[in-house]
C-alpha cells in the first residue's frame, strides 16, 4: 500500500533510455514495483503494491 | 488543475540569484514531487557546485501562449565564471560533452528558495537544459569589466514550469549539507 501522504506524489524514474513520470495513485502495478525499489519509504512496510 | 486563489505575503522579496548547481540528466536517477514541491532526488551527488561570479546568475522562465489552446515554457539560464584557466576549460568541455543528453540545474533565487530547472511534471526529464553557448572574450583593456569572463548559457523549451524544493531539501541546500550536491571544498 502506498502511504497516504504519497498518494498524490509524482515520481520520475528512468527505464532504459526513457524517462517515466507518474502519479503514485495512478501508477500501474509494474510501475509501483519499480518505484518501490527506488523509494521503499513511500510504501507501508510489509505491504504489497 | 482547477483555478486556485492566491494570497499575498507581506515579506521582503529580493531579486537576483546566488548559487547554481548543475547535474547531467542521467545522474539524477529519480525525482519526486509532493504537493507541488521537489521532495526527493536520487543519484550519487548528481549536482556539481559551480562557483560563479557574484550577481552573474540569471534565470528566466517565460510562459507563452501557442495559438489558443497551448502554452509553452522557455527556460534560459546563464552565469559567469572566471578566470580562463585549465579548470574553466575543463568545465566548459564537460558542459559541451554533456549537452546532447542534457542537464538539470538547481538555482537559488534571491529569496533563498531553490528551484529545479530543466525538469517539470509534464515533460519529466525529457526536455532538459542544453548548453546554448559559452562565449568568452579577453576584453580590450584592463578597464574592460566584461573581459576574461566566460558566460555559459543554457536553454530549453517545454510544457511545464519549474518546481521549488520543499522546506527540508531547501534548508539542506542552503546550509551546504545536501547530499544531492557535490560541494566544493
Amino acid at each position: 500500500m502506498i502511504k497516504k501522504e504519497h498518494l498524490d506524489s509524482v515520481v520520475t524514474y528512468t527505464q532504459g533510455r526513457r524517462s517515466i513520470t507518474v502519479k503514485l495513485s495512478e501508477a500501474t502495478k509494474e510501475q509501483l514495483k519499480k518505484i518501490r525499489e527506488i523509494y521503499p519509504e513511500y510504501f507501508d512496510k510489509g505491504s504489497k503494491e | 488543475m482547477a483555478l486556485v486563489k492566491y494570497a499575498h505575503t507581506c515579506a521582503k522579496n529580493t531579486s537576483g540569484a546566488s548559487a547554481v548547481f548543475i547535474a547531467e540528466i542521467a545522474n539524477a536517477t529519480a525525482i519526486t514531487v509532493t504537493s507541488g514541491e521537489i521532495s526527493a532526488i536520487t543519484g550519487t551527488t548528481p549536482f556539481k557546485e559551480i562557483d560563479v561570479e557574484q550577481d552573474s546568475i540569471k534565470w528566466d522562465e517565460n510562459v507563452e501562449a501557442v495559438g489558443k489552446s497551448n502554452v509553452k515554457v522557455t527556460q534560459a539560464l546563464e552565469f559567469k565564471i572566471a578566470k580562463p584557466t585549465k579548470t574553466s576549460a575543463t568545465l566548459i568541455q564537460s558542459l559541451m560533452d554533456g549537452s546532447p543528453c542534457g542537464f538539470l540545474a538547481i538555482v537559488t533565487d534571491g529569496n533563498g528558495q531553490n528551484w529545479l530547472v530543466g525538469y517539470n511534471t509534464v515533460d519529466g526529464k525529457n526536455r532538459p537544459l542544453r548548453l546554448t553557448g559559452a562565449p568568452r572574450s579577453t576584453g580590450t583593456s584592463p578597464s574592460d569589466e566584461a573581459g576574461q569572463l566566460i558566460t555559459p548559457t543554457f536553454g530549453s523549451e517545454g510544457s511545464g514550469i519549474s518546481i521549488p524544493f520543499d522546506t527540508t531539501l531547501n534548508g539542506a541546500i542552503n546550509a551546504g549539507t545536501s547530499t544531492i550536491i557535490d560541494w566544493n571544498a
